[in-house]
């Protein structure tokens, strides 16, 4: 009931919100080109569909994206579960950790650029930036945050140190490395678009940056709302893995 | 026959300052086979830290702890700690948590653990709650799953440390009476560690009264009330001077640490 009630009462919010926008152009307040009209971005949207124009930049924004996130799950797991374990290498690495992982990463795009080429190289190079520190560092905060008492039942029972890895270390940071894949998502998005906008003109990004500087508010627009989609797609690709490595396991309790 | 034997055992911790920290002092006990003894005394005065030397996970620094007659090397099968914070696993069901113990030991082949498991959910009580979570039960059932958990490995020695101090008055009788009900089947040698006197009393064969300097022991008192035990035994008149004698014991010990007054 309340479930129903929650998405009604947003829905509402929604429609509301569409209506005024759409509005907004004929009653005079805002040129089409400032903000367009939710018609005129369905219209686009269809457009982009119909006309195939969208699907290989789609592609190839997907390949990029892809192979960046998988590369930063690859290296960021294991790097958060060492530092997560080890008080050696957290102490010798948070610091410069912390350091990166604020440091506005999309900042250095120019030397990425320069380093790994126009187009795929770049962009898979941000992709895995944007991705993996927060993978990393909510890794390794799952490790550190476990319940010191159920490493004491594992070892009670004669558990090994392994025994305690993967009976207890590794599924109980299970929901604080979700939270940092989630990060992760979207951090990664983030930089897939803005590295195809400026290094290269191909991708999702590439095309967003040719109908935004030729002013073409509505397909820009309908650009967005692609990666948008994309981004709830993958955060949910993720939930329904972690439902499956954890089969009943009910997240908010704990 | 003596079961365990506890020799003089010191425990030190090392501090942050590079010092030692004295938790237990010079401990002596001996526990026969089947015997249920019980361990009270303040908090801080290395009960725990006893029962952690007993199971293993703590090595002595000074004197020696034998299991019939052997030196104690580390966590072993024949003995299985219940905790007080429960110590489920949240990501895993009843079931999979009373098996736990099971699948660390690989004493018992992958097709029996099943029946194992059902058994002692059957005997805890738990039936129809296999498949849930811990977080979906109440405390004294989670402290079922903990027992359940233990007893499924088939220890000898039954160790608990205030197992049912997370638990409300009413739910900690009934389990305790359900605790003696196992006991009088499984027949285990239990040492438990609790801060109700109603409940060591209540438990054991001997009831050990600590002190508060580290892990000393202030008396050993023998219970000689019938057994099997039920509820209405509290009431008896020797239950009655037992609780009070501890009771005058452990007073003497907090004014002691309290103000230092006991002398006057
Ligand atoms: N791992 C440890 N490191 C340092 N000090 C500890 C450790 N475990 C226990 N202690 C200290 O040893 C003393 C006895 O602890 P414990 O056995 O847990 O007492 P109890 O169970 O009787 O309350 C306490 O002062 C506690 O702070
Ligand atoms: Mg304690």
């Amino acid at each position: 009931m309340k479930k129903w009630e929650r998405a009604w009462i947003g829905g509402l919010a929604v429609l509301i919100f569409l209506i005024l926008w759409e509005a907004a152009m004929p009653l005079g307040l805002v040129k089409v080109a400032d903000i367009s009209r939710p018609s005129l971005v369905a219209k686009a949207f269809v457009e982009l569909a119909v006309s195939g124009e969208v699907f290989q930049p789609l592609v190839i924004s997907l390949k990029e994206f892809l192979v960046g996130f998988v590369l930063a799950l690859i290296v960021g797991i294991p790097v958060g579960i060492v530092l997560g374990r080890y008080r050696f290498f957290s102490m010798l690495f948070d610091p410069l950790l912390m350091a990166l992982y604020t440091m506005p990463y999309l900042a250095i795009m120019p030397l990425l650029v320069v380093w790994f080429g126009v187009g795929l190289g770049a962009t898979v190079a941000v992709v895995f930036l944007g991705a993996a520190f927060p993978i990393v560092i909510n890794t390794a905060v799952g490790m550190r945050e476990v319940d010191p008492v159920w490493v004491r039942a594992v070892r009670s029972f004669g558990g090994s140190e392994w025994d305690v890895f993967r009976k207890v270390l590794l599924p109980g940071s299970v929901p604080p490395m979700m939270t940092g894949i989630r990060l992760g998502v979207g951090r990664g998005l983030l930089g897939m678009v803005v590295s195809e906008m400026y290094a290269s003109t191909e991708g999702i990004g590439g095309l967003i940056g040719l109908y935004g500087n030729s002013f073409r508010t509505s397909e820009l627009i309908a650009l967005i709302a692609v990666v948008s989609v994309l981004g709830f797609v993958f955060v949910d690709l993720m939930r329904r893995l972690e439902g499956w490595v954890n089969k009943g396991r009910a997240e908010a309790q704990w | 026959m003596v079961h365990i034997d506890l020799r003089q055992v010191m425990v030190t911790f090392p501090q942050p300052d590079g010092g030692e920290f004295l938790a237990v002092n010079s401990f002596d006990l001996k526990v026969e086979k089947g015997e249920f003894v019980t361990i009270v005394g303040p908090s801080g005065c290395g009960k725990s830290t006893i029962l952690s030397v007993v199971d293993g996970l703590i090595r002595p620094s000074g004197g020696e702890a034998l299991i019939n007659g052997k030196p104690v090397t580390g966590p072993g099968s024949d003995r299985a700690l219940v905790f007080q914070e429960f110590a489920l696993l949240p990501w895993r069901t009843v079931e999979s948590n009373i098996m736990l113990g099971l699948e660390l030991q690989h004493k018992v082949p992958r097709g029996k653990i099943e029946a194992l498991v059902s058994h002692y959910i059957k005997m805890v009580g738990l039936q129809g709650f296999e498949r849930h979570h811990p977080h979906q039960l109440s405390g004294g059932m989670r402290q079922r799953v903990g027992i359940a958990r233990a007893l499924a490995v088939n220890p000898e020695i039954l160790l608990m440390d205030e197992p049912f101090a997370a638990l409300d008055a009413q739910t900690r009788e009934i389990m305790s009476a359900e605790l003696l009900r196992i006991w009088e089947q499984e027949k285990k040698t239990v040492l438990f560690v609790t801060h109700s006197i109603d409940e060591a009393v209540y438990l054991a064969d001997r009831i050990v009264v600590l002190s508060g300097c580290p892990g000393c022991v202030r008396e050993i008192i023998p219970v000689s009330l019938s057994r099997p035990r039920n509820l209405e035994i509290k009431d008896e008149a020797e239950f009655v001077r037992l609780r009070r004698h501890i009771w005058g014991l452990l007073e003497q010990e907090a004014q002691r640490q309290a103000g230092g007054r006991a002398g006057s």
